[in-house]
């Protein structure tokens, strides 16, 4: 049994070779344009493969199978340049740590038009590869959706999307309420300086060609009640923030935009002015 | 030939973001930065056995968005990343304590014709690295958010500024909390 099950994981875990769709090779260069739809393949292949309720082994070593721990699998997927994909399957641990059953490396050659899976590691139970099946039906679908160009059924990337944006977020305290923060900037930089150093704060702007320099917090959609100003004065810089959007968690938002802001306006400003120093509230200092 | 493609529902797929040339912004990895910083930080209280002990290890583990530009984000031009790890770990975490990864590229003249003029300053903002589990992506109300409050800054640097390819709406109910007991509120517990 262990012998047969050695050979039939030594076969699953070799190499395998495909084309690409010749549409994905038609324009150059491969970043903004095949490589685009060839990511949507990949993952549709990778989101086909249904998680809920599938368990990995965590334990390792000498044990029996019956006994052996199992966690929640979960499935890894990361590129660095869209040629080449590492998916990994297996359960993250407490410790954050992986207990991976097998990882799959994909690698697409734009120039010869082909595609290569190959499984770098893998644990075995008694010869048998871990979750084997899905292993084999991973690497096909990756290989099949590239050579037609065709994503994998039930590889809806939309679907997934709603569904994990359905999954409550967890915080240790409740949102803060309405509120107003008032301080101020002194600085030695003149206006057009301090007016250069705040373009660079990033976040997005409301007006920063008038006398009041402004911006919204968090959601866009809540500007006229999520909102910062500053008003230029020589040597001080007056800022007034409002946070009065009607919902709880989008008040969190605009804080938490808020207290970025905070930061990175005195760092813009200090990154010009030593001497720049913050007057305000102790819990907002930057 | 890069064409106007649209996902406009999947928070996989990439932004392509472009502003007219001589445009007066913050630009794109200062707006990154700002967007990765405006998401709000979850907590969560666990405990959990150490493993290879027979100790336990209790505490707050956060989900942070980190945003890194420089020597940090190469190959890209920055990435921000969800970051889910004990509160009291600092210095560097391994691959796996990241829940999803973007990175952003800035694109060179001409490389988003003819979807955008070929002078305007372009970007493409791209997952990179993503975890799946039984209920989908993990941490994807963060991913979402920053992808809008990152669009919208783009949007606001010109009247003509572009943004296409994957979601960068946002909806309400997409933000929805639990609010964890703390430690010392669990009940049954002493301390």
């Amino acid at each position: 049994m262990g012998l047969l099950a050695k050979s039939a994981t030594r076969k699953r875990i070799q190499p395998a070779g495909g084309t690409v769709n010749s549409a994905l090779l038609r324009d150059k260069p491969w970043l903004t344009n095949g490589g685009i739809p060839a990511s949507g393949l990949i993952r549709s292949a990778a989101l086909a493969h249904g998680l809920a309720g599938v368990k990995s082994v965590v334990g390792r070593g000498h044990q029996s199978v019956l006994f052996a721990p199992r966690g929640d699998t979960s499935m890894w997927v990361e590129t660095g340049d869209f040629t080449h994909w590492t998916l990994v399957v297996g359960a993250a641990m407490a410790d954050g740590s992986i207990a991976a059953d097998w990882t799959v490396e994909l690698a697409v050659d734009t120039g010869a038009g082909t595609t290569t899976v190959a499984t770098t590691q893998w644990l075995t139970t008694d010869g048998a590869l871990a979750q084997g099946d899905f292993h084999d039906s991973l690497r096909n679908e990756l290989l099949r959706a590239l050579a037609l160009g065709r994503p994998t059924e039930n590889g809806s990337e939309s679907a997934t999307s709603a569904a994990s944006l359905a999954i409550p977020q967890a915080f240790e305290q409740d949102p803060p309420g309405p509120f107003a923060l008032d301080f101020h900037l002194t600085t030695a930089l003149d206006e057009t300086a301090v007016r250069e150093q705040l373009r660079l704060v990033g976040h997005r702007t409301l007006d920063t060609s008038g006398p009041l320099l402004r911006w919204s917090l968090g959601v866009p959609a809540n500007q006229d009640r999520d909102h910062v100003s500053i008003a230029t004065a020589p040597g001080r810089l007056d800022v007034r923030a409002r946070v009065e959007s009607a919902r709880p968690t989008e008040r969190r938002i605009a804080a938490q935009a808020l207290r970025n802001f905070v930061r990175r306006a005195y760092v813009v400003i200090s990154n010009r002015d030593d001497s720049a120093q913050y007057h305000g509230p102790r819990e907002w200092q930057p | 030939m890069m064409k106007r493609w649209s996902e406009p529902e999947s928070v996989f797929a990439p932004l392509i973001a472009a502003v007219p040339p001589a445009t007066d912004w913050a630009g794109y990895g200062n707006t990154l930065h700002a967007a990765a910083g405006s998401v709000p930080v979850a907590a969560t209280f666990v405990k959990f056995k150490i493993a290879n002990s027979f100790r336990f290890r209790e505490g707050t583990r956060e989900r942070q968005v980190l945003a890194h530009s420089g020597k940090q984000s190469q190959p890209f031009t920055a990435r921000a990343c969800l970051l889910h790890r004990m509160r009291d770990e600092t210095g560097a975490s391994p691959r796996t304590a990241y829940l999803w990864e973007v990175g952003l590229t800035h694109l060179k003249d001409g490389l988003c014709t003819p979807a955008v003029p070929a002078d305007w300053d372009c970007a493409l903002l791209q997952v990179t690295m993503y975890r799946l589990s039984g209920t989908g992506l993990a941490g994807a109300p963060q991913l979402a958010l920053l992808r809008h409050l990152w669009a919208e800054s783009v949007l606001a640097a010109s009247p003509d500024a572009v943004v296409f390819g994957g979601a960068h709406h946002w909806k309400p109910e997409w933000w929805t909390e639990n609010i964890a007991a703390t430690v010392g509120e669990r009940p049954g517990r002493k301390f």
